[in-house]
């Protein structure tokens, strides 16, 4: 007994140009789909967060206006070299990486968490810790409140927003380093127009 | 005359405990939520955070520099100092460069960099090399101990395995063969609990600066041994507290991490010993024991105050110099973000290191605790991780890891032992 064909079409027969047609249809149709499930699948974890805390990039920004711990200063990108002035000294160039490595932190934070809250005291943030300005178009202003109780995350506000947010406690760690930069200036003796403690 | 022999007797009680006391106890002090602030610049900010607490007691015990040096052998001093100048940091990949070839050496016994400039931009990597190539000293080691998921309420998941690992790049001789063009080698197998037991893992570091690790894992379930992602070493082991880049506080490859030197200060360094430990020789002229004693936990502690994963006996917090390096891959799959080392300035040990994930949260502190161990003729010798505890501070959990109470090493590991065919077969 002979079996039955397996193949809808026998093999020796072309196929029908209805069928192939669809059959080309059906392929056309499938290709994108299984492209962008595919290349989703193959590409690498998304490195920039979905809700930044400020969106920027980083070789935008032309300085960085901090104070905190009663002292202020700007960071400035003059031809390529960072430098910081503070107010009653001379400027000078400051390890470029430390500044990078901040901005870089920065631009890859994205928001945990946002609320509003009248109780700014409770966030540290009646009186920031800190704050500082990226020098963009418009500027970005940034106050640095408490950590969490965990200390696994800080309390920012942008500007005069009501809005408290929260993000990754590492930009205090790069926060602190940018003042340790500040720190080794000598202090400006009074009389000097250096600004008040912050907190 | 009896009265004499007394008063005798009586004085020399009294010298003879004075000397003791000034001995043992001498700078010596119990750090706690009375006085947490004697470590206010000593300890992460995360962990003098839980000293304030109450949760950890830390017996804090100082040390004579050069003594504590003496865990190292003398050897060891002696080749650091002779590497100066000869080695070099390749500075795109951060690998190691022989000045002489320009290429990666196969073996370097000491320091390659036994002088750190903290302003010199590779002096992140270079520190990174000094402790990589520490930890491979005592060329082959193993020991059995286990990983506890420990919680408030206690224990909650146990992990018994062991560990077998064999050097090439750091060892104290060279190997007499490297047919892989090996750094190191490890092969795990758990044993415990059901669940666990059969499940086998091979590790191997190609000796290039651009290879990521080589991870296979069998799985007796499936019977077959699978490659796995490097990253891998940043997945929790078996749903616990700790993960597989807990070992000496990083067990990468020196290259998959950029490194940067961001400072220096003093920490509490967890020691077993301090002294070195003795290692015993045995039967096998290439094999030695060490025994070692048991950190017991906590949560094993009958009236033990605070978390119940801190370790209550055979632990000691020296105070040590320390760089503090940052550490962050470039790979997307790796789960940790930004880490931050503390690394003992002369004994190039990580104590402990503060980890963020990829979104910038820190959520974990893992402790590293070593021991130093030395042959009778203090000719050949080693430092070895001893435990992790390793703290999610986002959780409030922990675990445990290691705590072994005996581990050997071995001085001539058949390459063989190390192999795709050893990883099937444990479980057979």
């Amino acid at each position: 007994m002979t079996p039955p064909p397996l193949a809808l079409v026998p093999v020796d027969e072309p196929l029908p140009w209805r069928r192939l047609a669809l059959l080309a249809a059906l392929v056309a149709l499938l290709a994108p789909a299984t492209w962008v499930s595919v290349s989703r699948r193959l590409a690498s974890p998304a490195s920039q967060p979905e809700s930044p805390l400020v969106d920027f990039v980083a070789s935008d920004v032309r300085s960085i206006d901090v104070s905190g711990e009663g002292r202020a200063g700007r960071f400035e990108r003059l031809g390529g070299v960072w430098t910081l002035s503070v107010p009653g000294s001379p400027s000078r160039p400051v390890d470029g990486e430390l500044v990078e490595g901040f901005l870089g932190t920065l631009a890859g934070l994205g928001r945990l968490t946002q609320f509003v809250d009248p109780d700014l005291a409770a966030f540290g943030l009646a009186e920031p810790r800190g704050t500082f300005t990226l020098g963009l178009d418009p500027e970005v202003r940034v106050a640095i409140g408490d950590r969490n109780p965990p200390l696994t995350a800080l309390y920012v506000r942008r500007g005069a927003s009501p809005e408290i947010e929260m993000v990754g406690s590492v930009l205090l760690w790069e926060w602190d380093k940018l003042l340790g930069e500040l720190r080794r200036v000598p202090e400006a003796p009074e009389n000097s127009g250096s600004p008040g403690p912050d907190r | 005359m009896r009265m004499t022999h007394r008063w005798l007797l009586a004085a020399a009680c009294v010298l003879l405990s004075s000397g003791i006391a000034a001995a043992d106890g001498e700078g010596e002090y119990v750090l706690d939520s009375s006085n947490w602030q004697k470590a206010e610049k000593l300890l992460p900010e995360p962990v003098l955070k839980r000293v304030k607490a109450g949760d950890y007691q830390m017996k804090v015990v100082p040390v004579d520099n050069a003594k504590f040096k003496e865990n190292f052998t003398a050897k060891y001093w002696a080749a650091s100092e002779a590497n100066e100048g000869k080695y070099d940091i390749d500075p795109a990949t951060c690998g190691l460069k022989d000045k002489a070839t320009g290429k990666v050496p196969g073996h370097v016994f000491g320091k390659p960099f036994p002088k750190i400039d903290p302003k010199d931009p590779l002096a992140g990597c270079k520190v990174a090399w000094d402790f990589y190539l520490a930890n491979q000293l005592g060329e082959g080691i193993g020991a059995t101990f286990t990983l506890n998921g420990i919680d408030r309420n206690g224990e909650f998941r146990r992990i018994k395995m062991w560990l077998h690992s064999n050097a090439f790049m750091g060892r104290t001789e060279p190997a007499k063969e490297n047919p892989e063009n090996l750094r190191g080698t490890t092969l795990s197998h758990a044993m415990e609990p059901a669940d666990a037991e059969g499940v086998n893992i091979l590790g191997q570091q190609i000796n290039d600066w651009t290879s990521q690790d080589n991870i296979w894992a069998y799985v007796p379930q499936t019977r077959r041994s699978r490659r796995v992602n490097a990253a891998s070493r940043s997945d929790p082991v078996a749903g616990l507290d700790i993960f597989s880049d807990d070992l000496n506080c990083y067990a990468g490859k020196v290259e998959y991490y950029k490194w940067k030197l961001t400072g220096e200060s003093e920490v509490l360094a967890p020691i077993v010993g301090p002294s070195a430990f003795t290692m015993k020789p045995t039967g096998s002229p290439t094999r030695f024991e060490v025994p070692i004693p048991y950190l017991k936990g906590g949560y094993e502690t009958p009236g033990s105050k605070g978390a119940p994963w801190q370790i209550t006996e055979n632990l000691v917090f020296v105070p040590r110099p320390v760089w503090i390096l940052e550490g962050e891959s470039t790979d997307p799959y790796y789960n940790f973000g930004k880490v931050i080392m503390y690394v003992d300035k002369d004994m190039n040990r990580i104590y402990w290191k503060n980890v963020h994930n990829r979104a910038g949260e820190y959520f974990y502190t893992a402790m590293c605790g070593y021991h130093w161990s030395k042959t009778e003729d203090g000719t050949f010798g080693a430092t070895t991780p001893n435990m992790v505890m390793g703290v999610n501070d986002k959780t409030d959990r922990a675990a445990l890891g290691g705590r072994y109470s005996s581990q050997f090493v071995e001085r001539a590991f058949s390459p063989d032992y190390f192999s795709l065919r050893a990883l099937s077969r444990l479980s057979d």
